[in-house]
């Protein structure tokens, strides 16, 4: 339904002084360097990345918020990357965005009515009894019930997982095909979540929507996505079914990031692969493969080649060189050099998060008599 | 003796509305070089129990009752002189967002011998100085960067800065509350593995405060489950994973998504925790719990201890140390209806008889109140 073909957003950085001295060019930041990505009909996509990824970017990209470099959008096979005027609004009936803060995204003033009519008065949709019908409609799927309890509270006497629902029910009383819903439990506890997440996968039951949900965890992810897409500096290292790709990561990074997931069971406990250092800045995303800096699994092609998309079946692609070939990926090395530790409970392992420090020696603190 | 022993620890708010009983009754152990995790969701009293064992209470909160003996010495009934020594030296608290306190307009490295300077008047600028160098090595910061300003520093950097002063006056107790909450998972993990690390190396104590069960599970030895300012249930990491006999703890436990496993949209937990103005009568998490009964309503059940170190405060616990099933229990019919409910399904609204709990769609209380309206 929607389809990202080779998108791309550059911001320009403010020059720094020593760049205008220089008479040197804005830096530019490519924030989305280069994302292909499919969003079929009743389909859950969950986009994954720390933050710098670029996921959000191109969350918002889809919806039409913020500029876009390169690359299309496709919307049932139409060209939607430079539409505007009535065109954009009809695109924007049927392309809805929730936000991670319930707190910000209300306006504190409005009723939950007025909140959630708002887009129907917008897109001039319906007379005043019309739209009442349709935001209760609205409230009820998202969860609000019974509506009347709902209807005409403001949002200070809501709960976040309430407020929340107001969010999803504004977004959905447009009736749109696609949502993209950019982290919108991870302000909640982890116990008022799964209300959220079931209200999510009930409209794509009912109403086969296709829902983006963008996300930093990865576990999240697991648990209600179709499919998993794995963000790395601005492109997308991994792709494939949520199960697959969880039992049989074929990129380093996936690998890694599966690792350190905590798990409730302490039986459980795993031998992590703690990655050094820190994503690199994407004003500054590496040569060669982008994750080079950091993989465990580094060789010289990684160094000059950026590797493609290497498809393995089962609707799978990595960028990956190791994926060449279609094999798994090998484990680890226990003393690769990129990892902080081998084993988590390897206690005098040594550490460092400077990427360009050298290895600091342990210093003991003398322990007081 | 333990480290540090905390005994019916009650802290009481001041608000305009009334006063509020953040912490009510909480009783609990750190032993020497043992991590222990704080858990629960927001507004549980987590945070408020560790600024009153640092007394560090905001000007309207107050102990009220109980103690907190550390090393045997009662802090809550401590002089301000002698306790402002104690503080950063016996023990310090890593605080949530702590990255976001740092002077921007100071070198990072003034800011970690601040506390050195003022604390040890032996040490010379110059010694402290030094003290910051060993210490950002051992929190994996490269030491030529104490020069450096904050803005220089990535959020997780910084995290490290802020563990680096709470270790500066070697503390043998560090309270970290959500000290990865903001991070992201890589820098998360980098994170608890140098506090996991600190613990064996200098034999630190550790508070580790999240509402995440998970972290508790893969760095603390034990958990502390605290509802609605009471503690609802205490044990091993293990014991609470396999064999949890509170309810509440039973639901957090299974709120957590764990990858690779069973997949499976959790259950959670219906409705939200109580305002503390007005808490429910009896056990506190009566009105969001499958197992309750009319006793549940009106005493809050007394605490028991099963295994050695493992204690519990709920009424649907036998005393052979089981959890009843809600269908071997006389139930609520708010109870019974939460049993009944098909996490698939939508709830109903439900009206309790006398107090009248009002429970939407799955399971979002509204609240009690005699009218049966919020």
């Amino acid at each position: 339904m929607i389809e990202l073909r080779g998108l791309r957003v550059a911001f320009a950085r403010r020059r720094s002084f020593g760049e205008v001295v220089r008479g040197q060019l804005a830096p530019s930041v490519r924030a989305v360097d280069g994302v292909d990505l499919e969003l079929r009909r009743g389909e859950i996509v969950a986009l994954v990345g720390e933050s710098g990824s670029g996921k959000t970017t191109t969350g918002r990209a889809i919806v039409r918020l913020g500029p876009i470099s390169a690359g299309q959008i496709l919307m049932e096979g139409r060209d939607v990357t430079a539409i505007r005027g009535v065109d954009l609004r009809a695109y924007r009936r049927r392309v809805q965005i929730i936000f991670q803060d319930p707190y910000e995204s209300l306006d504190p003033r409005r009723s939950v009515t007025d909140q959630v009519a708002e887009p129907l008065i917008v897109q001039g949709i319906g007379n005043r009894a019309e739209r009442r019908e349709r935001v209760d409609r609205a409230l009820e799927e998202a969860g609000l019930r019974p509506v009347a309890l709902y209807r005409d509270r403001y949002p200070h006497e809501l709960s976040g997982g309430q407020r929340q629902r107001v969010a999803i029910a504004s977004a959905m009383v447009l009736e749109p095909d696609v949502l993209v819903a950019d982290e919108p439990v991870s302000m909640l506890d982890v116990s008022l979540r799964s209300g959220i997440l079931r209200v999510m996968m009930d409209l794509r039951e009912q109403r086969g929507i296709g829902i983006l949900f963008i996300t930093h965890d990865l576990s999240l992810a697991w648990l209600i996505a179709d499919r998993i897409a794995v963000m790395y500096l601005g492109r997308i290292v991994e792709v494939g079914p949520a199960e697959i790709l969880v039992r049989d990561p074929r990129h380093p990074y996936t690998k890694a990031l599966l690792s350190v997931m905590p798990s409730p069971d302490p039986a459980r406990r795993r031998k992590r692969a703690i990655l050094r250092g820190e994503t690199p800045d994407p004003s500054l995303i590496p040569a060669g493969c982008r994750f080079h800096t950091r993989c465990p699994l580094v060789f010289d092609r990684c160094h000059v080649e950026d590797p493609p998309d290497f498809e393995l079946g089962e609707g799978r692609r990595s960028a990956c060189w190791l994926a060449e070939g279609g094999e798994p990926l090998p484990d680890f090395p226990a003393e690769a050099p990129r990892l902080a530790s081998a084993s988590a409970h390897h206690a005098s392992a040594k550490m460092t998060a400077d990427a360009a420090s050298a290895e600091p020696s342990l210093v003991e603190l003398d322990r007081r008599p | 003796m333990a480290l540090l022993e905390i005994r019916d620890l009650v802290v009481e708010f001041d608000l305009p509305g009334g006063r509020v009983r953040a912490v009510d009754g909480v009783t609990f152990d750190v032993g020497t070089a043992e991590a222990v995790g704080l858990v629960g969701e927001s507004g549980c009293g987590k945070t408020t129990t560790a600024l009153a064992i640092m007394r560090l209470l905001p000007e309207n909160g107050r102990i009220a009752a109980g103690s907190v003996l550390f090393d045997g010495e009662d802090l809550v009934a401590m002089k301000r002189g002698p306790l402002r020594r104690r503080r950063w030296s016996d023990l310090s608290i890593i605080f949530q967002g702590a990255m976001n306190a740092l002077n921007p307009v100071r070198r990072v490295g003034d800011q970690v011998a601040e506390p050195i300077l003022l604390h040890e008047p032996s040490v010379t600028r110059k010694g402290a100085w030094r003290r910051v160098g060993e210490l950002f090595e051992l929190v994996g910061i490269n030491r030529d960067r104490r020069r450096d300003y904050p803005h220089q520093f990535s959020g997780g950097m910084r995290q490290r800065v802020m563990i680096a002063m709470a270790l500066a006056i070697r503390p043998r107790l560090v309270i970290g509350d959500e000290p990865t909450t903001a991070l992201d998972v890589m820098v998360q993990a980098q994170i608890l593995e140098l506090l996991e690390r600190l613990r064996a190396e200098l034999g630190l104590a550790m508070i580790l405060i999240t509402h995440d069960l998970s972290v508790i599970s893969e760095t603390c030895d034990r958990a502390v489950v605290m509802y609605a300012g009471q503690v609802a249930e205490t044990g091993t990491v293990g014991e609470l994973y396999r064999r949890p006999l509170h309810p509440y703890t039973e639901r957090l436990m299974r709120s957590v998504p764990d990858i690779g496993n069973v997949r499976r949209l959790p259950a959670g937990i219906p409705g939200h925790p109580p305002s503390l103005v007005r808490p429910p009568s009896g056990c506190r998490f009566h009105p969001r719990c499958d197992h309750a009964m009319e006793v549940c309503r009106r005493t809050f059940p007394a605490e028991r201890t099963f295994d050695p170190g493992h204690r519990v405060a709920c009424h649907a616990v036998g005393d052979d140390g089981r959890t009843r099933a809600p269908s071997e229990l006389p139930l609520l019919p708010s109870a019974r209806a939460l049993a009944d409910l098909d996490p698939r399904r939508e709830m109903p609204t439900l009206l309790d008889g006398a107090g009248a709990a009002l429970v939407g769609v799955d399971g979002e209380i509204e609240g009690i109140t005699a009218e049966g309206r919020p």
